[in-house]
């Protein structure tokens, strides 16, 4: 098909370097999506499996971002795609579902979080968070550090980062997404970035 | 505002890593299995479904809601209420019963001034 997130961001294939020139490729994964959702909510078993093929990495890397955990994130995941085949009635009149599918995960991913009372299995810091490009292996130890150091951010602003530096997407968007105000969402995102190259020295 | 992506990227050139390829099983598993169940409806839908399921539960609520509705539109007199409110046999209801009917007041015959006498 050739459209989704990983056109734009850093899902499931290396970013290009972003260019603010570059005209947002997002009309034609929403318009993909709005087709998968009217054929959802008229029942069609076969749309889940493009749905997922579409947008699953990206879902997944936020839960995974925001939640801090691998199993939550698989579970948040399933969790979604279930409650999107329930309530298949609501899909038709959904105007952005791209945002409408993050917002989901951010609310499942924290829902997730405080069931399991802040108990963690594994350490958040031997994560992967990302990842180096199956083309370039030599950046793998330069993806451990950033998943180390990403692993030191708090939740809020580590998953205002991915929203918007590995999604693309904009502040607006981010505070929509995570309910909260534009101006907070884009000081999440400053602080986060901050914090990140303090942690990884790099200058500021 | 500045656009942190206007400076140097620390996470340029690096990608989330995949979800595993046994979510992807699992997750449609569990989905289709949900798309094949009847779609729930929610809120006022579910309540209605609930009724048509059961016409003995619909005819028990109809009941009910007739006669709460018939509560609030027969009039009742104030000394009943009154009483009624009290519990039958304590000693709150027998004073309340006992106590003296307070007398109408005397109809006042309203004061007209004549300028005419």
């Amino acid at each position: 098909m050739g459209v989704g997130p990983q056109d734009q961001g850093k899902c499931a294939a290396p970013r290009p370097e972003a260019d603010a020139s570059s005209p947002p490729a997002v009309d034609a994964y929403t318009e993909r999506l709005r087709e998968l959702f009217a054929a959802l909510a008229r029942g069609d078993v076969d749309a889940l499996a493009p749905l997922y093929d579409l947008c699953a990495a990206e879902l997944h890397g936020l839960a995974l971002w925001r939640a801090g955990s691998r199993e939550d994130a698989d579970d948040v995941v399933q969790e979604l795609f279930c409650r999107l085949a329930d309530q298949r009635h609501r899909l038709a009149g959904v105007e952005n579902p791209r945002a409408y599918l993050l917002a989901i995960v951010h609310r499942l991913a924290i829902d997730r979080h405080r069931a399991r009372g802040r108990r963690r299995e594994e350490p958040l810091e031997s994560l992967p968070l990302v990842a180096a490009p199956a083309a370039d292996p030599g950046m793998a130890e330069d993806a451990r550090r950033a998943s180390r150091a990403l692993a030191r951010l708090p939740a809020p602003q580590r998953e205002a980062l991915y929203l918007h530096s590995m999604c693309d997407l904009p502040y607006a968007t981010v505070g929509r997404i995570t309910g909260v105000p534009t101006f907070t969402a884009a000081s999440r995102c400053r602080l986060g970035l901050r914090a990140l190259r303090r942690l990884l020295e790099l200058p500021p | 505002m500045n656009d942190p992506r206007s400076e140097r990227d620390p996470l340029a050139g690096l990608r989330v890593p995949p979800p595993d390829a046994d979510l992807r099983t699992r997750t449609l598993v569990a989905a289709r299995a949900a798309l094949e169940r009847p779609a729930a409806p929610g809120g006022w839908r579910a309540a209605f479904a609930a009724l048509r399921a059961a016409p003995a539960l619909a005819s028990l609520v109809a009941l009910l809601l007739l006669a709460h509705a018939l509560l609030f539109l027969v009039p009742a007199s104030p000394d009943s209420a009154r009483a009624k409110r009290l519990p039958a046999g304590s000693q709150a209801h027998e004073l309340a019963a006992s106590a003296p009917e307070v007398a109408p007041l005397p109809k006042v015959r309203p004061l007209t001034i004549s300028l005419d006498s």
